[in-house]
């Protein structure tokens, strides 16, 4: 009865447990909620950031006989169920052809895809002319206009470049420019971009023709036909994930059972994959984070239910006075607390739900929908029944006392070292968790709960240790006539009221330290991985067909390297072997990402070209080498079962040599003319070269006549070596002639031994065999990344040009190597310019990564590159990795951490204040009974402060130290990121400006807090004080 | 001595004391005698100097009695009604923190306390917490605390309210030894026994103070 | 209604305090009739809120007998004592203020205090209770604008909400002025002439034990004396030993060797002279 009484009387009381209720509610229906909108939000994003990989693109394949496929025979291949998340099929028919203006035909015939697409004709701006209307009319982009001297009318004879027969004339109506040049209308398949003319650096060809597509009808082009179509994110929810997923994997093979000749490219498996592991992050690191919140508020509202019903004890013995059961008093009194704490829950609900709209519309940008997982009302549902429990078992507590010592006016001041039984069993449940946690394997919820548990063990056995603490410093500072400090440090060591404080700080400033530490680590760690995957701060890609006169154009650029630093990639044919990664050491070290952590001093010393060598050029149009043998002997060769096999009597050997073209860079082979045998004088060899623009000797070696292949060992002794502009071409030391290994065992060898200007060792089988002069490496210094097979010496990379390089790795990788850092040999530049060769151009990459000044000003640069010819694009920026890492689950998560940091002190705070408000009185009371025997009031108000200004900042500074041991422990159990790279190592250190500033703030507050608070209650010590009675 | 010279002190709109004077010379014990809310606490507590005065002045020894912490610097004792003990502390740092604070030399101070202590019969519970106390003995110790300030004035309100009668002639006794000392002693008090051991005894009712023994 | 009576033989009550046992109550044997008017009196610390605690069921006697009318105090249960102070005893505390919910005015409070009163009891309204004490004009008036004496007055009204057989009070006068006290003593005695309760309070007043028919005086846990009307008789205890009052306790310290002879009903107390022993 008088319930409703009771509650207004009492208000103040019941808000505050209306309020630490909502925060429990909050929490517990924000935390499942939020984590299913982040995943829903990373799938949308994942699909509208990544649509060209989410989407399938469906072709016919190759030159088809007799089959005519229709682009709407295609989407039968889309699943029925599936089709309300695609998006309507985009039709398209093409062929790629070799065209020429009939006028000019016998110039070499460039490349062009002839192309429609459903609706082209409004993606396009046409400047002359217009769309096509008719079959074999098209329309050109402008480029070419200006690259081919096109003209409205211009017609072209075009040939389908894969059959080489059929095709027709084209005739020119219009031109055009796209409106969007990488639109996701053309679902990758860009219109322009390509044209190029044969004089270009690169190949010549001309940007997309579109046609009309009865062009297509009849079977002259060999056309294929396309469906094209992608994901709508945000209507594809997770719910789809799976299916899309299947549907994905098995289109192909339904391909061939329907009977549908096509093939889908599509990378939307791999996405579903991605998207799997994001959506993991989520639900491991929201809820967890939202629990120990919501565990932490638990615990305040015990605090304040202790405090509450602590002081509604003497109405409680009144109860228990006047005859009421103990369970009816009980029932009683859980109804008046239960009340504002079911109310309080339940508006917590509301209030999370709050929170997620607020949060849907700015961190997650609208990318969830509103939906209601059965997560929350489980999770609300069970922070009622738990916030209720809390409620009964409180109550009880006090309830269950006897009526005498319900009576008692106060609290009963404890004096002794007794530790509450509570306070042990809290103690030894925390340390219970934190072994658990930390001898586990790493797995499941409880490494995250750390913090809040250390927080707690270390706070609650650090308060108990300050109750004696404080006796001793009391009886020292009474010795020593500190009359504030010694009052103060009495109160401490009396009133168990600052256990619960010191706890509660600690937990709070361990989940605070935790979360900054875990927001700050994370980031840090989202930008070290996007600049180690981007390579510096932004990629520019364009393709040459020479090495030198790119090297040439960039040294006109950028002669200094101040903002850029070229790299070169030349791809294996076979995806498991190495890579090459070519870099300029010097200016890589300035402009990659943390370039120079690559390796250490010693290893970019041996990673360098010799700088000591020069190579040996000279300018002429013939070589002539003065040679002669000694020692000639034939050898036998033995089969693989030991058999001799009895060859003959050799007949001769021809001395070889490799240059390379100072014009081109391409690598010659020269050879002289033989020696035959026997031969006693030295003989004069000419051999003719294409080296009027200048060459460099690069190699020297022997080969045999083809129809020589007895084995021979002898000497070849070179004398002189002499070239139009030099009489005698210095060979340098023998040293400095390494040998070139070879693949596949043959029993030859060539060595070089000094005499003459040269003497060649040999034991031939026939196979040509090289010295390489050492400004080349014969075996070149490699970087490796580690997880690579090593095989010494049978491990190669390519170069330039695509012949094997036999590496040397330097066991001094210090650091990851950047933007390539899989199956990567990391080589300078300079040594396989050297080398020389013709590029390999589809298989090798030109790029030039640069840093901040070079990426503000790459208009400049690719400006510039296209002057001389070369078209460049800005491929990537770790900004945009940043940012896309700042997508991720993970990073949306953690974005949690400063909401948890701030909730963590609003509820010490309340802790706090809630012992101040419970205790003031009495606290006032005894003040003013000193000041009334004339103690200052300078010395109660400084005992006021110390009482709990002390032991808070001590409980701030255990509370972050236990925040960083927490964090040290359960970060590594947090994914950061979605897909574990090996290569870039996790930095997991802690981050201590984060830490201290974080300390510094917490100490700042509470310290301001506890230090106003206890001036106010020195400040209500007034003297009639004394004449109050405690109610 | 005590000089009270035409005081008033207000509550707001309610007068408690209403134009009193008097004069107690040292070595004198005055009752104040009356019915509760007579204005008896509120007269011992404007000579404190713990409540303002509206009207008139408080003046002992030389000095104008304006604040306690002067008033208590002065040597102007208060044994409030009610004990008005410190709760956090036992009975002996309830006596000792006071003296401490005036920079008394610690050894002086311990034996100024246990001659209190045993002089109200509080000798083997100095190292209780105030609330382990009964009343009696609460009472007793506040007793206690004043004597051990020694001061000049001791201002005693209802101190024998809650003490059998061998406690309160232990108590009265311990007064009158102060008198003896040279303090001028001022008992409030509804006890007629009390008010008849003192040198003087004045009646408050309604804030106007008339006499029934002069001094 | 008939009061309850009161009989207790042999009671002792011992508590831990600061590590070793306090006996507050060492054997005391008393005996109330139903409907008596009984005062405690005593110096602090004697033991009298002790025996009245006992009496209301809140402490368990370490050792004797309690007798409440019916019940067998030692030997309750936690329930059979609920039952019993939820109609049978009342209890008044020591501070006025702490025996009323202060948000409820008086007629509220009795109304609460008789919640827990067994059912097939008939309970009188909360307005005859307060007239019974006097406070008939304020059923409704809130308690903060109460005098001290009326809060009193209130207290007792909820001790007696349930018209219990024994109302058991503590100190209900002290810190009140003459009026005020003579108003609550005119309203026990109204209350014990009215009703035939038995009244049972604890003061340390002289001039309101003066007023009592009966007192008991407890010193030291022991039963030191009874008064009837003003008169202080020493109380033969069960075992035979005679509690001597204080001046004469002071002519014959402990130990003293004394002869006793009777004298025509008259005993004579002489102590023997020994050495050192004056």
């Amino acid at each position: 009865m008088f319930l409703r009484r009771a509650l207004r009387y009492r208000w103040a009381q019941a808000l505050v447990l209306t309020g630490i209720s909502l925060l429990i509610g909050a929490c517990a229906v924000f935390g499942p909620w939020f984590a299913r909108a982040v995943e829903q939000t990373v799938m949308t994003e994942t699909l509208a950031g990544q649509s060209l990989p989410a989407s399938w693109l469906l072709a016919s394949p190759g030159p088809q006989v007799g089959v005519s496929t229709r682009p709407e025979d295609l989407d039968k291949l889309l699943p029925n169920d599936l089709k309300p998340v695609f998006t309507p099929p985009l039709h398209g028919i093409y062929n790629d052809v070799s065209w020429s203006i009939p006028a000019t035909a016998g110039d070499p015939s460039p490349g062009a895809r002839v192309r429609w697409r459903d609706g082209y004709c409004a993606q396009l701006d046409v400047t002359e002319g217009r769309c096509p209307q008719a079959a074999n009319e098209v329309i050109a982009s402008t480029v070419d206009k200006t690259t081919w001297e096109f003209r409205l009318g211009t017609t072209l004879a075009a040939t389908p470049s894969d059959v080489g027969k059929g095709g027709g004339r084209l005739s020119i109506v219009g031109f055009y420019q796209p409106k969007q040049a990488r639109g996701d209308f053309w679902y990758g398949d860009y219109p322009t971009g390509h044209s190029h003319t044969p004089a270009d650096k690169d190949p010549g060809a001309a940007n997309e023709f579109f046609t009309d597509s009865s062009t297509f009808a009849g079977n002259k082009w060999t056309q294929r036909v396309t469906s094209d179509f992608r994901p709508i994110p945000g209507v594809a929810r997770l719910g789809d994930l799976d299916r899309l997923k299947e549907a994905t994997e098995t289109v192909n093979g339904n391909a061939r059972e329907i009977g549908v000749a096509a093939q889908n490219t599509s990378s939307l498996a791999t996405l579903v994959d991605q998207i799997q592991a994001e959506r993991k992050q989520a639900t491991t690191i929201i809820p967890l984070v939202m629990v120990q919140v919501a565990l932490f508020a638990v615990v305040v509202l015990a605090l304040a239910l202790a405090a509450v019903v602590d002081q509604r004890r003497p109405e409680i013995a009144l109860s228990r006075l006047r005859g009421s059961s103990a369970r009816r008093t009980q029932r009683a009194l859980c109804l008046e607390l239960g009340l504002p704490v079911l109310i309080g829950t339940l508006l917590g609900g509301i209030a999370g739900f709050a929170l997620l709209l607020i949060v849907r519309a700015t961190w997650l940008r609208y990318g969830a929908p509103i939906e209601l997982p059965w997560t929350v009302p489980a999770a609300l549902a069970v922070a009622v029944v738990l916030a209720l429990i809390v409620v009964v078992l409180q109550v009880r507590g006090t309830v269950r006392q006897s009526i005498s010592n319900l009576l008692r006016r106060v609290l009963p001041l404890r004096r002794g070292r007794t530790i509450g039984v509570a306070d042990l069993c809290i103690i030894v449940f925390a340390v219970a968790g934190l072994i658990a946690a930390l001898t586990g394997d790493g797995r499941g919820p409880l490494p995250v709960l750390t913090p809040a548990l250390l927080g707690l063990a270390a706070g609650l056995i650090f308060a108990h240790l300050l109750l004696p603490a404080a006796g001793l410093i009391s009886r020292s500072a009474l010795r020593k006539g500190r009359l504030g400090l010694a009052l103060g440090a009495l109160q401490i060591s009396r009133r168990p009221a600052v256990t619960r404080i010191v706890a509660a700080v600690a937990v709070a400033a361990a989940l605070l330290t935790f979360a900054g530490q875990a927001s700050s680590i994370a980031a840090t760690n989202r930008e070290t991985r996007s600049g180690y995957e981007t390579g510096a701060e932004g990629v520019l890609r364009m393709n040459s067909l020479y090495l030198g006169s790119f090297l040439q154009t960039v040294n006109q650029i950028d002669p200094d390297r101040h903002w850029l630093t070229p790299v070169v990639i030349s791809r294996p044919p076979s995806p498991d072997t190495l890579q090459t990664e070519m870099i300029e050491p010097d200016s890589f070290r300035r402009v990659a990402f943390q370039g120079d952590k690559l390796t250490d001093a010693q290893g970019w010393q041996t990673l360098q070209a010799p700088s000591d060598l020069a190579p040996l050029s000279f300018r002429s149009s013939q070589l002539t080498a003065t040679v002669s043998v000694d020692g000639i002997k034939p050898l036998i060769s033995r089969a693989a079962n030991g058999d001799q096999i009895d060859g003959g009597t050799p007949k001769s050997v021809i001395l070889r040599a490799n240059v390379v073209s100072h014009r081109d860079g391409s690598r010659y082979l020269v050879s002289f003319p033989p020696i035959r045998f026997p031969s006693t004088k030295p003989v004069a060899l000419q051999a003719d070269v294409d080296c009027l623009g200048g060459c460099d000797l690069l190699r020297l070696g022997i080969g045999r006549e083809p129809l020589d292949p007895t084995g021979v060992q002898g000497n070849v002794v070179i004398s002189n070596i002499s070239s139009d502009d030099h009489p005698t071409i210095a060979l340098g030391k023998a040293e400095s002639w390494q040998t070139v290994p070879q693949l596949g065992s043959d029993q030859s060898s060539i060595t070089a031994k000094p005499g003459g200007a040269l003497t060649i060792a040999m034991k031939s089988f026939g196979t040509d065999m090289y010295v390489q002069y050492a400004t080349a490496p014969s075996v070149v210094p490699a970087l490796v990344t580690p997880e690579y097979h090593w095989v010494d010496g049978a491990t190669t990379t390519p170069a330039a040009d695509g012949s094997p390089m036999t590496l040397a790795r330097i066991d001094r990788l210090t650091g990851p190597v950047n933007r390539y850092s899989e199956h990567t040999a990391v080589v300078d530049l300079e040594t396989v310019r050297r080398l020389g060769g013709v590029v390999d151009e589809g298989a090798t990459d030109f790029e030039l990564w640069l840093n901040k000044d070079g990426l503000a000003n790459v208009d400049t640069i690719t400006g510039k590159l296209a002057q001389a010819g070369y078209n460049a694009d800005l491929v990537d920026r770790r900004d945009d990795r940043i940012a896309a890492y700042g997508r991720s689950a993970s990073a949306l998560a953690l974005q949690l951490t400063p909401v948890v940091g701030i909730a963590a002190w609003v509820l010490a705070l309340v802790v706090l204040l809630l012992t101040v408000v419970t205790s003031w009185r009495s606290r006032a009371q005894d003040y003013a009974s000193l000041k009334i025997t004339g103690v200052p009031a300078s010395a109660t108000g400084r005992a006021a402060r110390w009482e709990q200004t002390g032991p808070v900042a001590l409980a701030v500074l255990l509370g972050t130290f236990c925040g960083l041991v927490g964090a040290h422990v359960a970060l590594p159990m947090i994914p950061l990121f979605a897909t574990s790279s090996g290569a870039v190592p996790l930095d997991l250190g802690i981050s201590w400006p984060v830490a201290l500033i974080l300390w510094a703030g917490g100490t700042a507050i509470l310290a301001t807090a506890t230090l106003f608070l206890g001036s106010g209650v020195n400040r209500r010590s007034t003297y009639n004080r004394i004449r109050e009675e405690l109610t | 001595m005590i000089n009270v010279s035409q005081v008033t002190v207000r509550y707001g709109e309610l007068t408690a004391v209403s134009d009193v004077s008097f004069t107690v010379p040292p070595g004198f014990v005055l009752a104040v005698s009356g019915p509760s809310g007579a204005g008896k606490s509120s007269l011992l507590w404007a000579i404190a100097g713990a409540v303002p005065v509206a009207k008139g002045q408080v003046e002992i020894d030389g000095l104008v009695i304006t604040d306690r912490p002067a008033a208590a610097a002065h040597g102007v004792v208060l044994i409030p009604q009610g004990n008005g003990l410190a709760r956090v502390l036992t009975a002996r740092e309830n006596l000792s923190l006071p003296l401490l604070a005036e920079r008394k030399p610690s050894d002086e101070v311990e034996r100024t306390i246990e001659q209190a202590l045993a002089g109200v019969g509080l000798e083997e519970s100095g190292d209780h917490l105030v609330e382990e106390l009964s009343g009696g003995e609460q009472q007793r110790a506040a007793v206690a605390r004043g004597i051990a300030q020694q001061g000049r004035v001791i201002l005693a309100d209802e101190s024998t309210s809650e003490l059998d009668s061998t406690n309160r002639e232990r108590v009265l006794d311990l007064l009158h030894e102060e008198a003896r000392r040279g303090a001028a002693v001022v008992i409030a008090t509804h006890d007629p026994n009390v008010a008849d051991s003192a040198d003087g005894h004045a009646v408050m009712d309604e804030g106007h103070l008339s006499w029934l023994r002069r001094l | 209604m008939t009061g309850l009576a009161i009989s207790t033989t042999g009671l002792v009550h011992i508590y831990r305090a600061h590590g070793h046992d306090v006996a507050a109550l060492s054997g005391i044997g008393i005996s109330v009739r139903p409907g008596e008017l009984v005062g405690l009196l005593g110096p602090s610390g004697a033991g009298k809120s002790t025996l009245l605690q006992l009496c209301g069921g809140l402490l368990t006697p370490s050792a004797g007998r309690l007798q409440v009318g019916e019940h067998n105090v030692a030997t309750m249960t936690d329930t059979e004592l609920d039952r019993m102070r939820s109609g049978d005893v009342g209890i008044v505390l020591q501070g006025a203020g702490r025996n009323l919910i202060p948000y409820l005015t008086p007629a509220d409070n009795i109304r609460y205090a008789q919640q827990a009163a067994p059912d097939e009891r008939d309970l009188p309204t909360p307005e005859a209770i307060l007239e019974l004490v006097g406070l008939g004009n304020h059923a409704a008036t809130p308690l903060s604008q109460l005098t001290p004496g009326q809060v009193q007055l209130c207290a007792v009204a909820v001790g007696i909400a349930t018209l219990p057989g024994l109302l058991l009070a503590d100190e209900p006068t002290s810190q009140l002025d003459h009026h005020a006290r003579d108003e609550v003593l005119a309203a026990l005695r109204t209350i014990n002439s009215e009703t035939g309760m038995t009244v049972l309070l604890v003061t340390h007043d002289p001039e309101v034990a003066a007023t009592l028919p009966r007192t008991i005086t407890i010193r030291d846990g022991r039963i030191a004396s009874e008064g009837r009307s003003g008169e202080e008789y020493a109380v033969v205890a069960v075992d035979g030993s005679l509690p001597l009052p204080p001046h004469v306790a002071e002519l014959l310290p402990a130990g003293t060797l004394v002869q006793v002879t009777t004298d025509d009903g008259v005993i004579r107390l002489t102590p023997v002279e020994q050495e050192g022993n004056q």
